[in-house]
């Protein structure tokens, strides 16, 4: 080294400690805020003289909360580490157990096993039951960690020995535990759903939110917080991350995420070549989260004090998380020489330690009063939402037989050797020989342990997680607010879309209900004419309104307001279902019967949200999805990606999911009106799917008697007063669809001499379960008198061909034709959508009044009832293309 | 005081629409936010609130109307509460 080099070095070195010496003053005398200031203002002219300095958003590879800053612990550490090992024994026992039976079952045990501190500090002394005087927290618990939180309701005295016996056995006559949190499964036990990742954050970011709206709206007291705890794996999924700018904008600091930094997933490291940690902290920072990570154990800390120079933070920093998972795994002497042995200067800080011991440092996530640290600033912390980024090991406390290895996500067989080392290592008092007969130990009830523990949870609230499904339910609108409906428009032309803005308004109005309603849109409102709500009931604002909007001086002006009631969610479906989630179980969240009206483009419905869907399913939500611009032929011009033609076939899968596809004013009145007395006034758990249009038409009036048919599915709209006429056609008709059956039906009577009489089928999925209900009765019970369908029932006695045509695919129709007493003709719209005109996309896909005709007289010449020469005929007539190309696949 | 109470400005882009009822009659006392009249765009149906408080003196629509935005809609006397009371129950008398 030159003399000159060696000297600008020195000066370098002295210039580094007169400014750490200034900081150091500063930071002494006028205290953290004033060096904050100083280094912004440092930045300013750095970035004025053309400095740019690099952008990070991370902080240093070390615990958020210094040692300095940690609060007491309140607990008493060695009774909670010994609740801690019995949960740990006992939800490891129950999975191994499950797995010995016969068809062995699954489950997880190196989740909860690294996840154990995390929930067991929530537990003792974090989350708030919904007892006396508190509002209660919700809690999403990773789905694969439930072992772990079964094991500690065993010990709380909520779950018996059978059931852990029986987990994963829901069928067990004597009850089982769900694999998962499935709340449809043990009600009174899951609160939320999570297991399909990604979704569990989502919902708990909206939970938070409509707690916030519940309180705003003077519904709710405030306080609860919500708590998602989330795998580091899950945050690659889009749903996890994708909404967390929402809860930052909202400032929800009820929201509090602990991600469990286990480092791996299921088949291998997260981010084996970097830090999931550091990458995490980067997008939450930058999102406007408060960040705590909780990364380092007290023996890391100790460390920590002695890094006067700052090697091991720099250490600590550069090393990737492929090898911190090979620490764990390798032992002490492998961390000594490839951690430590990278500089002369760490290894010496570590010389005086054994191996084991350098092998026994905990990570954050594993030491009690870390993690009591991060949740306590959590709590405590206002303005933002919080994300702890807790570092752990899968598998922990497995040993050879898991820990840290990259097959650990899927172990579930321990052998008794392995068994009896855990048993060792965590001091559970069993035998030998009951290791493996008889492992489920729980102390006695005055046990400490178990004293502690449900002491704990009297003072925080009650038993965690717990359901409540009893709710005062509430009374359904009078007839009268539903009447107009019933009259028909008298010439008037509007779309089913008008018509339910305007029971919407209506219901919004009503004393008793209008306050529980809860429209929920996507940044939709103009296009299904519902602007002059904003102006109603107000768009739902945290923040109120802080400007003059533009169209201040309009009726239908954008209005914003802290008790705002409709939710404008943006372009965001997700969002928007997740909002629907938590309004459609306040009933059993908050004891309050909200009324969800989610109304949305319905071809960004079930396909685009579909497994939040089946969520909403399991976890009981009640209210109305409404999907607008519905029909392939009848949201024309948009085309290929808009035309909905398929959404009610996508909704019949989801068990609790009844569905509506009405065509008319009072149909679609009666239908609502019925859904809220189903739901919210004889309680059923079900939820509403009903599409709506836009095309405009006269609604006519309420056929005589026919309420329950537009319930259970279909009824004679029209009868044929044409007794004279031999030839006979039962046409059925759904949505916009039913309008061109009614015009073939004239065509068909005047021009061609066959009575038509005339069905709205509102729903194939109700009219479908009804007859699988009957059938599967008859199967079972082949000697007993036989059940009938509805549709068997309504159609025993009608004579002539049958035909059914609707906006959407022909599967629908088809779903039922078998319990009709002859063939059904199908019509529908199968294929990708196009943009044109109504009238040239039903010609397209064959759905029109012509092609309707035609196929009723085509299904009349099959039954030998007119001559194929009328046929022709009437193909030139009504200008039908027998080689036109099949919509289905061009 | 009589007071003309026009159309007002709706929205964006909306210059006229139909009335598809009218909620009130002369002779009626209204109050400030109380739907008129309903009018229906293309799209939606719109009440339409009162920004005047009094007795209708005059009414100038009827179901089925088209109109404009700032065309008249009613004329109310704004006179003090006490009289208009009174006038209200000379109505209902008159109706008897
Ligand atoms: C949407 C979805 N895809 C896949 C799975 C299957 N799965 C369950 S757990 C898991 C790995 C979880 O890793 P991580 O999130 O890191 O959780 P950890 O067990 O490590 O705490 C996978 C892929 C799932 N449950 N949901
Ligand atoms: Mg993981």
């Amino acid at each position: 080294m030159s003399d000159d080099i060696k000297k600008d070095k020195k000066t370098e070195e002295l210039e580094t400690s007169e400014w750490l010496y200034s900081l150091d003053y500063v930071l002494q005398n006028s205290g953290p805020e004033r060096v904050v200031e100083l280094l912004h203002q440092l930045q300013i002219r750095a970035h004025k003289s053309g400095v740019h300095v690099p952008f990070s958003a991370n902080t240093p590879y070390i615990n958020t909360i210094s040692k300095e800053k940690q609060p007491p612990f309140p607990g008493d550490r060695e009774i909670e580490r010994r609740i801690k090992s019995l949960i740990r024994w006992i939800a490891m026992a129950m999975v191994v157990k499950a797995n010995k039976q016969e068809g062995s079952v699954g489950g997880h045990i190196s989740t909860y096993a690294s996840a154990a501190t995390l929930y067991e500090i929530g537990f003792n002394h974090f989350f708030r039951g919904k007892g006396d005087g508190y509002e209660g927290d919700q809690i999403y618990f990773q789905g694969h960690a439930s072992p772990g939180i079964y094991a500690r309701a065993f010990l709380e005295g909520r779950i018996t020995k059978e059931q852990l016996l029986n987990f994963r056995r829901d069928l067990k006559p004597e009850g089982g535990l769900t694999s998962y949190p499935h709340p449809f499964l043990m009600p009174n036990f899951w609160e939320f759903p999570t297991v399909s990742m990604g979704l569990g954050p989502l919902m708990a970011i909206y939970q938070a939110r409509f707690n916030r709206y519940l309180e705003d709206r003077g519904m709710k007291k405030p306080g609860g917080k919500v708590w998602a705890f989330l795998g580091d794996g899950e945050t690659d999924e889009p749903e996890s991350l994708g909404a967390i700018t929402l809860a930052s904008r909202e400032k929800l600091d009820n929201l509090i995420f602990v991600i469990n930094c286990n480092l791996q997933r299921l088949d291998g490291p997260v981010r084996g070549n970097g830090k999931i940690i550091q990458e995490l902290e980067a997008i939450f920072r930058g999102a406007g989260w408060h960040v705590i990570k909780a990364i380092w154990g007290e023996d890391w800390e100790s460390l920590l004090d002695k890094d006067v120079d700052g090697k091991l933070v720099k250490r600590m920093g550069e090393v990737v998380d492929g090898e911190y998972q090979k620490y764990s795994v390798e032992g002490g002497a492998y961390i000594r020489k490839n951690f430590f042995g990278k500089d002369p200067d760490l290894l010496k800080m570590v010389e005086k330690m054994t191996d084991e011991q350098l092998f026994k440092m905990k990570r954050g996530g594993h030491d009690p009063e870390k993690v009591y640290a991060a949740f306590k600033s959590a709590v405590d912390y206002v303005g933002k939402p919080i994300v702890i980024l807790a570092k752990t090991i899968k598998g922990y406390g497995l040993g050879e037989s898991g820990e840290g290895k990259n097959v650990t996500h899927q172990q579930k067989k321990l052998n008794e050797d392995e068994m009896r080392e855990f048993r060792s290592r965590f001091g559970i008092p069993i035998a030998d020989e009951d290791i493996l007969t008889n492992p489920f130990y729980k102390p006695d009830e005055d046990s400490q342990e178990i004293k502690y523990l449900k002491e704990r949870r009297k003072q925080l609230g009650g038993f965690v997680p717990s359901r409540k499904t009893d709710v005062r339910p509430i009374k359904t609108p009078p007839e009268s607010l539903f009447e107009e409906f019933y009259k028909g428009t008298e010439g008037r032309e509007v779309s089913t879309t008008m018509v339910f803005v305007r029971i919407l308004a209506k219901l919004l109005k009503d004393k008793e209900i209008g306050k529980l309603v809860v429209p929920i849109v996507p940044d939709e409102a103009r296009t299904f004419g519902m602007e002059a709500l904003f102006r109603q009931v107000g768009i739902y604002s945290h923040a109120g309104q802080l400007y003059d909007p533009v169209d201040k001086d309009s009726l239908l002006y954008y209005k914003e307001a802290k008790d705002g009631q409709i939710l404008e969610e943006g372009i965001n479906e997700a969002g928007s279902m997740s909002s629907f989630i938590a309004a459609g179980t306040a009933y059993n969240t908050h004891g309050i019967n909200m009324i969800p009206f989610f109304i949305y483009y319905s071809m960004f419905g079930m396909q685009r949200v579909g497994d939040l869907v089946w969520a909403a399913g399991d976890i009981g939500a009640k209210g109305f999805m409404l999907g607008g611009t519905a029909g392939r032929t009848t949201l024309n011009g948009e085309g290929l990606q808009h035309q909905d033609g398929h959404s009610h076939l996508l909704a019949y899968p989801v068990p609790n999911l009844v569905t509506y596809d009405p065509a008319f004013a009072y149909e679609l009145a009666i239908i609502i009106r019925d859904g809220i007395k189903r739901m919210y006034e004889d309680q059923e758990h079900i939820f509403y799917y009903i599409t709506l249009m836009n095309e405009n038409y006269a609604m006519p009036e309420m056929p005589k008697g026919a309420e329950k048919g537009i319930l259970k599915g279909m009824y004679k709209f029209h009868a044929s007063d044409k007794k004279s006429l031999k030839l006979k056609a039962q046409l059925f008709g759904s949505g916009t669809i039913l309008n061109e059956v009614l015009k073939a039906a004239k065509i068909l009577e005047d021009d061609y001499r066959v009575a038509c009489d005339v069905w709205s089928v509102t729903s194939y999925k109700e009219l479908r379960r009804d007859a699988l209900e009957a059938e599967r009765f008859n199967l079972l019970n082949p000697t007993a008198k036989q059940k009938e369908s509805y549709i068997e029932k309504m159609l025993a006695k009608e004579d002539g061909v049958f035909v059914a045509s609707s906006d959407y695919v022909k599967a629908l129709p088809d779903s039922v034709s078998k319990w009709f007493p002859r063939r059904l003709y199908s019509l529908g719209t199968d294929g990708f959508g196009r943009s044109e005109t109504r009238e040239a996309l039903r010609d397209f896909f064959e759905v029109d009044a012509k092609h309707i005709v035609f196929a009723t007289l085509t299904a009349l010449f099959k039954e030998g009832k007119i001559q194929d020469k009328a046929l022709d005929k009437a193909a030139k007539e009504l200008g039908i293309n027998p080689n036109k190309r099949n919509p289905m696949n061009s | 005081m009589a007071t003309e109470f026009k159309l007002p400005e709706l929205g964006e882009n909306i210059e006229s629409a139909d009335v598809a009822s009218v909620l009130v009659k002369e002779g009626d006392t209204v109050k400030k936010d109380q739907a008129i009249i309903e009018i229906e765009t293309d799209k939606a149906t719109i009440e339409v609130p009162s920004t005047i408080e009094g007795t209708i003196t005059k009414l100038f629509v009827k179901s089925g109307d088209k109109v404009k935005v700032g065309s008249v809609v009613m004329i109310v006397d704004e006179g003090g509460t006490t009289e208009v009371k009174v006038e209200n129950k000379n109505v209902a008398k008159k109706e008897k």
